[in-house]
């Protein structure tokens, strides 16, 4: 794997965890306000 | 690791394809994936939004010129206050900053592009559209919404207009669009920094970036709830802020300013990043405690995310959590003291000049800081329930987001704009702007403390006679400084168009970073091989001169 192809992957790791993370505050918020 | 031929030429191809340039026509924006073209069209949008976010103050401030109803209806007037807060802080503030992070982020790590292209031209073309829908609620049966840009409930679910779905659904893209954003700048500045950058080598520009990234993650998820919560209510039976169901009115305001005061912070943490480039160029000395100026910021994100009910104190709150969310936002004046220290401490016995970008970036430092020390005030407990909902609140968030955040973008624009297209703006019509602009935004914000102290109270279209005088000198600043985005418009364009052409990659003699290695005018692509860790080390801010 070239030096381009290693840091386009690792920014799509990057991205997809960060989504994830921001899909998880989403949640938690509607999760917790309905209790 | 071993490299195929196949990837070799692939790479070849790669490299062939950065010496393109952009697609002609129309079509180049559209489809554009360069950093710098979305970062363009980021700022345009901006300042469309500005404008008409104007021309709503423009409303509010004919109204408010004199005593009694003179021009619009009370509900109209309270379309303008909500749609003008919505507008200034989604439409144009935060995509000001999101355009100037695309264009100078990737530079500035010694990096090609952004790191998600794609992403990032959905990123912008979502504004455009959300923007539309949130200004066509104005033209729906019953009006826009009416409800504050703080939209509490009962007042945006029970009692609000049917345009207040596609508010909803507007708020909903614009919180998804800034997520995108938030995402590839982590991305960017993660996987594409040049390999001989460490953390603690990059510019501040970044550094506030990167912290603000964070930021939007964490906050705009909860706004993101807050509206699908409202639409629920509204739609489909649901009671999360309705009392009558078993719902709390209370809980909309604690989770709206959950996201809403990291949100304040999101709109100033990259103003202090610009600050920090432009004042270090112009004292022509490195920047004084780069390393505390990262913890600082860092540490202002972390408080943001705890102070949030000091906008709720006049809601019933026990007298601990009073005292907690007072002194927890009082703490916050101490990162934001060592920043403050910090620029004073840069200019301190340099070689200063005075070019137009630096004159914004001194009269960021002393107006933000007015508006941070009537922040303090709003923070005490006692003085916070006296001060609570009237013009002294419109006044401080005023001083902190026009001169604070809006003038750190007009410094950015300024500091940058030769090195975007390669001319050089009218100095001596950019000075008159200048004065223009400081001395009318401080007759427009300036009396407005004075109104508040008295007891006048915000968001209503008439008011007492003994309040008159103050109004009067508002409104007339408020015209002029209106007006002096014109001059700005034009002085922009014709730097584009007209201005006397720079050479010099280095266009302030004294600037330090990356960007300013790189030929004048920017080229379409930025760095298609990495810059060396010397060349790094020797363009650091933060090094001596």
């Amino acid at each position: 794997m070239n030096d381009t192809k290693r840091k386009q992957r690792g920014a799509m790791i990057t991205a997809a965890i960060v989504a994830a993370v921001a899909l998880a505050i989403f949640s938690m918020t509607l999760i917790l306000s309905g209790k | 690791m071993a490299t195929t031929t196949t990837e070799i030429e692939a790479d070849i191809h790669a490299h062939d394809d950065h010496h393109h340039g952009p697609e002609p026509g129309l079509m180049r924006w559209v489809k554009t994936t360069n950093h710098k073209d979305i970062g363009y069209l980021y700022l345009w949008f901006a300042f469309s939004m500005l404008l008409i976010g104007g021309a709503m103050a423009m409303v509010i401030r004919l109204e408010l010129l004199m005593p009694g109803l003179q021009f619009v209806e009370p509900q109209f007037f309270n379309q303008m206050t909500t749609m003008h807060g919505l507008i200034m802080v989604f439409g144009a503030i935060m995509p000001a900053f999101v355009g100037l992070a695309n264009i100078m982020i990737p530079p500035m790590i010694g990096g090609p592009d952004m790191a998600l292209p794609r992403m990032n031209n959905w990123s912008f073309w979502i504004l455009p559209f959300a923007g539309a829908m949130l200004l066509s609620t104005m033209f729906m049966e019953g009006g826009g919404p009416a409800f504050g840009w703080t939209f509490y409930a009962p007042l945006s679910t029970t009692f609000a207009p049917d345009s207040t779905d596609y508010f909803i659904f507007a708020i909903h893209m614009l919180g998804f669009s800034s997520i995108m954003g938030a995402i590839n700048i982590i991305a960017t500045v993660m996987n594409l920094r040049a390999s001989g950058m460490k953390l603690m080598d990059m510019p501040l520009f970044v550094w506030t970036w990167f912290i603000t990234a964070f930021l939007l993650i964490a906050a705009m998820p909860v706004l993101a709830g807050a509206v699908t919560m409202m639409l629920t209510d509204r739609n489909f039976g649901t009671s999360f802020f309705d009392a009558a169901g078993g719902g709390d009115p209370v809980m909309f305001q604690h989770i709206f300013w959950f996201f809403g005061h990291p949100e304040v912070y999101i709109m100033i943490l990259p103003a202090f990043g610009i600050v920090s480039q432009i004042i270090p160029t112009f004292a022509r000395k490195p920047l004084f405690g780069y390393s505390s100026m990262v913890y600082a910021t860092a540490s202002i994100a972390i408080l943001s995310f705890v102070v949030w009910a000091h906008h709720m104190f006049l809601t019933g709150m026990p007298i601990a959590g009073q005292m907690y969310f007072m002194y927890a936002t009082i703490l916050i004046s101490v990162p934001t003291g060592v920043k403050v220290f910090n620029w004073v401490t840069t200019m301190w016995k340099g070689s200063m000049s005075f070019e137009i970008p630096m004159m914004w970036a001194v009269a960021f430092v002393i107006l933000f800081t007015i508006g941070g020390l009537s922040g303090l005030m709003l923070g005490i407990v006692p003085a916070d329930i006296q001060y609570h909902d009237t013009y002294f609140v419109v006044a401080h968030f005023h001083y902190v987001l026009v001169t604070g955040a809006l003038f750190s973008i007009i410094a950015g624009v300024f500091y940058w704009l030769p090195k975007w297209c390669g001319n050089m703006f009218n100095e001596k019509l950019a000075t008159i702007h200048f004065w223009w602009a400081v001395i009318s935004v401080n007759v427009l914000f300036f009396p407005m403390h004075f109104l508040g102290l008295a007891g006048m109270p915000r968001r209503i279209p008439d008011y007492s006679l003994q309040f008159a005088d103050f109004n009067l000198i508002a409104s007339i600043g408020g015209f002029a400084f209106g007006l002096s985005f014109i001059l700005l418009a034009y002085i922009v364009v014709d730097c584009i168009r007209n201005g006397k052409p720079v050479k010099e990659a280095r266009v302030w003699e004294s600037a330090k970073g990356l960007e300013w290695t790189l030929p004048t005018p920017a080229p379409y692509h930025t760095f298609t091989e990495e810059p060396p860790r010397e060349l790094i080390l020797k363009e650091s801010s933060h090094t001596a001169h």
